[in-house]
């Protein structure tokens, strides 16, 4: 091999090493940036999951309300009922693989339970919460417990 | 003298390859990098805006969407929203908005009530559309935003007629009749109760999108409805309008609804709502 067909091929070497370098570049990049999209939404879901806390105990379905003005509070009874009838299409479209509960005294009312079928954890929010009990028509500080199964 | 003519021309063959490779190479990540921007834009906006729908159900109100962004479309199916058919979020509220429509948006929230407060819905719409009103009566025009754009039947983008109406391949038509939404151009018909609510929804949205939403809230105040009756029959034995505000419950029957609730509260009795 002569001395100059030697050099073009070193050449043709040194460029086709310096493009394999700048695809994975390239390749290492794109994935940071799609990685880094991808946690934006996993934040912004985590953040709504957050929030749910605070919406649930507005819901009309459990909000504590006399002649339409809302008291604030979580009904007891309404709460009571709710656990009967959200096992329906539109609940698991509204809230998804999530389990509501509300501890209040002794009684523990399971409000929502849809579980994903292949869970691997539970990530569970917690927060105190006022709830009215009509019968006796007393107010007492309960928990509310949101978990997500992932 | 021939041979380093060759190597000269070689030499060239060489250089224009190698740049190729590198010009091919730069616009390909160019392309791309506009493209994870644009991404990157558009789960910006998604999100935006369903931050700004929660907002919108606190209470009911008019506001605008997306001024602040460059050019969007978009889409909904009922379950997702979806940006330039990019990044999408799941949507957990009843709105009411064309199966894909451009930004920015006219956003109007108003509370569904059967008297008890059943949902907050959203209406969405381009901020640029005209509306033209036929036969409407006085309280649908005081509840209509002062915002939305009202204008002669010429001009407008979306024809609203109570009564009969024409088909019209350059606008949205819609014609209430009796407990009939009619889509005229698509000539689909729907049965409503004649809520308001469901006029701003058909005006609004898309024949499939209403269609759902519509299932949606009916679902939602059948689910209510049957939590206020079994919250009655806790109470059964304490008053005797919880019977009677049963019955008008299951009837949807809203003036005896709202007096029996009065009625419960007036003898000291645990309201229903």
């Amino acid at each position: 091999m002569k001395k100059g067909q030697l050099q073009i091929q070193e050449t043709g070497f040194v460029i086709f090493i310096v493009v394999v370098i700048l695809l994975i570049g390239f390749v290492l990049f794109y994935q940071f940036q799609i990685r880094s999209i991808e946690n934006l939404n996993e934040k912004y879901q985590e953040d709504k999951f957050e929030d749910m806390i605070s919406f649930v105990p507005s819901m009309p379905e459990l909000s504590y309300s006399v002649r339409g003005d809302q008291k604030g509070s979580i009904d007891f009874y309404k709460a009571r009922a709710f656990a009967d009838v959200s096992d329906n299409e539109y609940y698991k479209n509204l809230f998804g693989y999530k389990k509501i509960t509300l501890k209040v005294s002794a009684d523990t009312l399971v409000l929502y339970d849809n579980k994903l079928s292949s869970y691997t954890g539970i990530r569970k929010i917690t927060s105190p919460v006022s709830v009215y009990n009509a019968w006796d028509e007393k107010y007492y500080v309960g928990v509310l417990e949101v978990e997500r199964y992932v | 003298m021939e041979k380093r003519g060759q190597g000269i021309q070689f030499n060239w063959i060489f250089v224009i390859v190698a740049g190729a490779l590198f010009l091919i190479f730069f616009a390909f990540f160019s392309v791309r990098y506009i493209d994870l921007e644009q991404s990157k834009e558009n789960g910006k906006i998604v999100r935006a805006l369903d931050s700004s729908i929660l907002g919108a159900k606190g209470i009911s109100q008019y506001k605008v969407f997306g001024e602040d962004f460059s050019d969007f479309v978009l889409e909904y199916n009922c379950e997702r929203l979806y940006i330039n058919e990019d990044q999408f979020i799941e949507s957990s509220s009843i709105i009411f908005v064309e199966d894909k429509s451009e930004g920015p948006f006219s956003m109007w929230s108003q509370d569904y009530e059967k008297p008890y407060l059943v949902d907050t819905v959203v209406y969405l719409w381009n901020f640029d559309l005209k509306f033209y009103f036929s036969g409407v009566s006085e309280e649908f025009m005081d509840e209509i935003p002062n915002e939305l754009k009202i204008t002669s039947e010429g001009n407008a983008d979306v024809l609203v007629y109570f009564g009969g109406a024409e088909p019209n391949p350059n606008k949205k038509v819609i014609a209430f009749n009796g407990n009939q939404i009619w889509y005229v151009n698509e000539d689909k018909y729907f049965n409503y109760n004649g809520d308001n609510v469901f006029v701003y929804g058909a005006m609004f949205s898309s024949p499939d999108v209403f269609e759902c939403s519509k299932n949606y809230l009916e679902e939602r105040k059948n689910s209510l409805k049957e939590l206020y009756i079994k919250k009655a029959q806790y109470f059964g034995s304490k008053c005797a309008e919880y019977g009677q505000i049963i019955g008008a419950l299951r009837d949807d029957n809203i003036n005896s609804i709202i007096s029996l609730n009065e009625a419960l509260d007036n003898h000291g009795c645990e309201v229903i709502y």
